[in-house]
């Protein structure tokens, strides 16, 4: 039996912080991949209504109803075996691309509640002066339901970054990559996970402090 | 000015416009009046196309299109040459004052944004809200979001202005504004409809008063035509419950 050390803990946990600039970018730019494609989604179900409309919905279903972990396994190991296409795909991009893809939907089902939230009025407004139905859309409905929506990405965003602790599966050198490599070679199995248990912690509480005061201040602007 | 011919409009089972032609002259002011559920405000939102008739023509400014199969070139067409003043205002919250009148002119009619500046505080001069021009639309009492949104309405100088129902959502003590500030954009010489409920201010305002009824025109004529004894049964039934209400 090992007994608790606080040194260990104290210099895995800054060990770690080696890896944060890689987890932070994977999970900073899989959220801007599902910011631009969620939204295009959720506009472009709210502007048409057609057989690829369905086909969205049930792309939204599938990826909020299977586990990340199932879809990083299927497209990184299982596509390139059906189109070798994507097996020039590296470690980190196919992270990003399909962490991405798996926030697109939920951040296309937070914008489409937000943009049903607002009162058809609205809309109409910015038709009755002139806007065509994209401008409306841009100018008018899209800024209100992203205020609307932003708590909620807020959180989409802290489920991204925790998300990033699997991508270490693909051969990632992330956060939990680095400490499973760490604790490999020092079976200090408890300070580490400790310690890069502890480190996403901060992160979520630093992007959570970071959401609420973006709220408070869009509030703030709209009273 | 404007010329629609036989408009029809059901929404399901329910067939809210049966069959109405209506024409306003350039600078005409014509008030629509009716019960609730006469289908004047669905009319009215067919003139810019809000709402999509089922069949009927529209002859616009010279031109001509079937109304059920206007083409969405068309309908963006018209829409930039009228404005619509809504019951329940239709301010955008988040934009300030200023913006809110003057973003049609930047973004539909290519003003330059100082131009376009200079329009809409003079536009909010005129509807006495100059000193609102940077304040959000919700910390306006409903009046004065009303004056904003006829500001914004006839930001472009739209050739036809469309109220409905400008002044049904207003607290009694602010309708006065409001309709002295209708009275006063009469000046501008644009066609206006009118829906409303205020039969007097109808009375005044308008050269022409419309009567609508069960989705459509039982009555037209001059204020003094409409109001006078002569007036058909329903439309005396009708105005004369106003009498009682509000005199």
């Amino acid at each position: 039996m090992n007994r608790f050390d606080l040194g260990i803990l104290i210099s895995s946990f800054f060990e770690l912080a080696k890896a944060l600039p890689l987890t932070l970018s994977v999970g900073i730019l899989a959220m801007l991949i599902g910011l631009i494609l969620g939204t295009s989604i959720s506009v472009y179900r709210y502007l048409y209504n057609g057989p690829l409309n369905k086909m969205l919905a049930g792309y939204i279903s599938f990826f909020r109803g299977t586990p990340l972990m199932i879809q990083l396994f299927l497209f990184f190991f299982g596509l390139p075996q059906i189109m070798p296409l994507f097996g020039r795909m590296n470690a980190f991009q196919a992270s990003v691309l399909i962490m991405g893809i798996n926030a697109s939907a939920y951040v296309a089902e937070s914008i489409r509640a937000a943009l049903s939230s607002i009162d058809s009025l609205q809309h109409d407004a910015g038709l009755s002066i002139g806007l065509n139905r994209y401008q409306s859309m841009w100018y008018i409905l899209l800024p209100q339901a992203m205020r609307v929506a932003l708590p909620t990405l807020g959180n989409t965003f802290i489920g991204v970054i925790q998300g990033t602790s699997l991508t270490f599966m693909l051969g990632l050198n992330d956060l939990m990559g680095l400490a499973k490599m760490r604790a490999a070679s020092n079976y200090r199995f408890f300070e580490v996970y400790l310690a890069v248990g502890l480190m996403y912690w901060l992160i979520t509480i630093l992007l959570s402090k970071l959401n609420d005061r973006m709220a408070q201040k869009l509030k703030g602007e709209a009273n | 000015m404007l010329k629609v011919k036989n408009i029809q409009k059901r929404f399901g089972e329910l067939e809210v416009i049966k069959g109405v032609d209506f024409e306003i002259a350039p600078g005409e002011v014509v008030a629509i009046i009716g019960p609730s559920g006469s289908g004047k405000s669905t009319l009215v939102k067919t003139f810019n196309f809000l709402v999509k008739p089922d069949m009927g023509t529209m002859t616009f400014d010279g031109a001509t299109v079937d109304m059920h199969h206007a083409h969405t070139r068309e309908i963006d067409g018209i829409r930039k040459q009228t404005g619509m003043v809504f019951q329940n205002f239709g301010l955008f919250p988040h934009l300030s004052v200023l913006e809110n009148v003057i973003l049609s002119l930047k973004k539909v009619h290519q003003f330059s944004e100082a131009d376009a500046k200079a329009r809409g505080l003079e536009l909010l001069a005129r509807v006495g809200l100059l000193e609102k021009a940077n304040a959000a639309p919700r910390t306006l009492s409903g009046g004065q979001q009303q004056r904003v949104g006829i500001a914004r309405a006839i930001a472009s100088r739209p050739k036809l202005l469309i109220l409905d129902e400008p002044t049904s959502a207003l607290d009694p003590e602010l309708v006065g504004e409001v309709l002295a500030v209708i009275k006063e954009i009469k000046n501008d010489h644009m066609s206006m409809v009118v829906v409303t409920h205020e039969m007097r201010f109808a009375k005044e305002v308008a050269d022409r008063i419309i009567f609508m009824d069960h989705g459509q025109i039982v009555a037209s004529g001059s204020p003094e035509e409409m109001f006078s004894e002569n007036a058909p049964p329903r439309l005396k039934q009708f105005t004369s419950s106003f009498v009682m209400n509000y005199s």
